[in-house]
């Protein structure tokens, strides 16, 4: 599983390994003890594996999380966030106030989001995600069940994805929409093998940016914020036109475009880029299909 | 300086600008951007994100005369062709190059592909033949520039003659001059190289463009080299002596594209922000500047003259191709 994640480049938290196969680790002191003899022989930190201690996804938001043990969270208690952890089955998400989920690539985007003007929309009405990079499996699965209809929530608020321009960013998109097909073998061999299916796929997420529109007035501009791609960019970009969902005939075409411009073009911006605009990224959101929600929803609700 | 700016202002107008008719538009000629067009005498070879090629025939009606499925499983971003139309060769998204020949039958086929050896760092990225396809020249992702006898193929294997080395910033841009003895690249690191082909040697380091080159072009008569990209700006270069003797400011976005006229007198120039502009080589001014739309143009190219005069081809993000032609008693 390590190998895994290095060859993969995919970081997993301990828990993310104990859950992969629950029936044999027994308990998390297994993995914890193993991991730590790894890193140990090969002389290594942790980190250098590709695992992480600890739960990597934040989530911040007007719901509140209630566990089967009769305790409760605010999802905005603090603005930092809180760690995304394995949810019981008993344990269950009240988010009645959410009119969007916005998943965001970086910790420094998600907490920009929460010290702006942002933070009123995010603490009312929306709720933010940001895994640090390639998320974990506890993110994915708490995403999964806050977007899935279900007989609670049969109408579960749409998913926005804002991530790097660069291949990474839209791998990052496409493991979150349609999960690692690697992972998602695994996680149903072994959900068979212990009853539970484990389900990450998150597929209503939309793909809100960065998309090379947005690098238009950088382009004409002072060029600001645009790097030139990597060798290793370049052929992970290779790589991925020939994979689902960004192959010819395949289910998001315009990943396809974009991911063929980006290395035409041989630019890739971060996130960052839409903060040098006027008003920088919580005004550019508000002017996205997002911004737009809650007063949507608020006229739904007084027709029906 | 009011008089200097009003003087300056005066000379596009008497120098009598040109009028270009759209002559005809090809709506979705192919399903996604396209990246590269590669005129014959007759027809017009182009490619796109999608892994077809396109051949519509541009002396009648535009028709589409064959569609070379699977040409490049990850899409194609670089096409050329030779004069006379015997010869074409194609470079695809996965860092492969296809050679493609028009045979007795009259259609395209494939002859074969370029490769370089596994391992090797750096994809296959801007080709360019000379005008009677013998010569090709394809850059590479490690700056190197390769170059292929075409008319020498053993068991399909093509022979590379000769290997140009560069600074090791990406090749974005090449082209090989139109008698074949002259090749010149453009680097993502605004790098500009000139060599002679017949000598093996690089003759000129091009300063003058700090920023990426993605395109190039040589006059018909080896006189001059225009090369232009992220700086806006064209920059042209007697090709003798190396020296850079105009720059051509107009452009207000990436320039993406480059071609002299048949007889040299106009430079064709599309950029990122969906313009397209015809420039006088003689007066080193814009004559004609179109623009549809603001999204961008990949690729601009003249066609042979038919007697009616100058005629040009454009494609790009919007997915069509366009035919102009100047306006006759303009």
């Amino acid at each position: 599983m390590i190998h895994e994640t290095l060859t993969q480049s995919i970081v997993l938290t301990k828990r993310d390994l104990y859950y992969r196969d629950p029936a044999l680790f027994e308990n998390q002191e297994t993995v914890d003890r193993y991991v730590d003899s790894i890193a140990r022989t090969f002389g290594v930190t942790r980190s250098l594996l590709n695992i992480s201690a600890t739960a990597k996804g934040l989530v911040v938001g007007a719901f509140t999380l209630q566990r089967g043990d009769g305790t409760s969270i605010e999802g905005c208690s603090s603005r930092s966030g809180i760690l995304i952890t394995a949810l019981a089955p008993e344990d269950t998400i009240e988010m009645s106030m959410v009119r969007w989920i916005l998943v965001v690539e970086k910790d420094a985007t998600f907490r920009a989001l929460v010290e702006s003007p942002f933070w009123a929309e995010i603490s009312q009405e929306g709720m933010l995600i940001s895994a640090k990079g390639y998320p974990d499996i506890l993110t994915r699965q708490f995403l999964h069940l806050a977007s899935t209809p279900s007989p609670t929530r049969p109408n579960p608020p749409p998913v926005y994805g804002l991530f790097d321009y660069d291949p990474d960013g839209l791998a990052i998109l496409n493991t979150y929409k349609y999960s690692s097909a690697n992972l998602q073998h695994e996680s149903a061999v072994n959900g068979a093998a212990t009853g539970q299916l484990i389900a990450l796929e998150c597929s209503s997420m939309r793909w809100l940016g960065v998309r090379s529109s947005a690098l238009q007035p950088a382009i004409t501009g002072d060029q600001h914020g645009l790097l030139p791609l990597t060798p290793r960019d370049r052929r992970k970009a290779t790589l991925m036109l020939n994979r689902e969902p960004f192959c010819q005939g395949g289910s998001e075409p315009e990943w396809r475009r974009e991911l063929q411009k980006m290395l035409m073009l041989n630019i890739k911006a971060e996130i960052q880029i839409l903060e040098e605009r006027e008003g920088g990224l919580s005004e550019w959101l508000m002017e996205q299909e997002l911004g737009d929600l809650g007063f949507e929803s608020l006229f739904e609700d007084e027709v029906t | 300086m009011c008089f200097a700016a009003s003087f300056q202002l005066d000379r596009p107008l008497r120098c009598a600008s040109k009028q270009y008719l759209t002559t005809h538009t090809i709506d979705n000629a192919h399903p996604t951007d396209i990246f590269a067009l590669a005129p014959t005498q007759t027809s017009v070879l182009s490619g796109s994100g999608a892994s077809s090629l396109a051949i519509h025939e541009c002396t009648g009606d535009f028709a589409l005369t064959q569609t070379l499925t699977g040409a490049h499983k990850l899409g194609t971003h670089h096409l050329t062709a030779a004069a006379d139309g015997t010869v074409a060769v194609s470079a695809g998204f996965g860092g492969e190059v296809n050679v493609w020949v028009f045979d007795e039958s009259q259609t395209w086929k494939s002859k074969g592909s370029l490769t370089e050896g596994k391992g090797k760092v750096g994809e296959l990225w801007a080709v360019s033949l000379s005008e009677n396809g013998q010569l090709l020249a394809a850059t590479a992702y490690d700056g190197s520039i390769s170059m292929w006898d075409m008319s020498k193929v053993q068991e399909g294997v093509y022979t590379k003659i000769r290997e140009y080395e560069t600074k090791g910033s990406f090749g974005m841009s090449v082209a090989v001059s139109r008698d074949g003895r002259f090749t010149a690249s453009g680097h993502e690191n605004g790098g500009l190289y000139l060599f002679n082909n017949e000598s093996g040697r690089m003759l000129h380091s091009l300063p003058g463009l700090i920023k990426p080159v993605r395109t190039v072009a040589f006059s018909p008569e080896n006189t001059l080299l225009a090369a232009a990209g992220d700086s806006m700006v064209i920059a042209l270069y007697d090709v003798s002596c190396g020296e850079q003797v105009a720059n051509l400011t107009g452009h207000n976005s990436w320039i993406m594209s480059l071609d002299f006229s048949s007889t040299g007198e106009w430079l064709l120039s599309s950029s990122y922000d969906g313009k397209v502009k015809i420039w006088g080589m003689e007066t080193r001014v814009c004559v004609a500047t179109h623009g549809e739309s603001d999204k961008p143009v990949w690729c601009a190219k003249w066609l042979p003259r038919l007697g009616r005069g100058e005629q040009f081809v454009v494609a790009g993000e919007n997915q069509s191709i366009s035919f102009y032609r100047e306006a006759s008693g303009g």
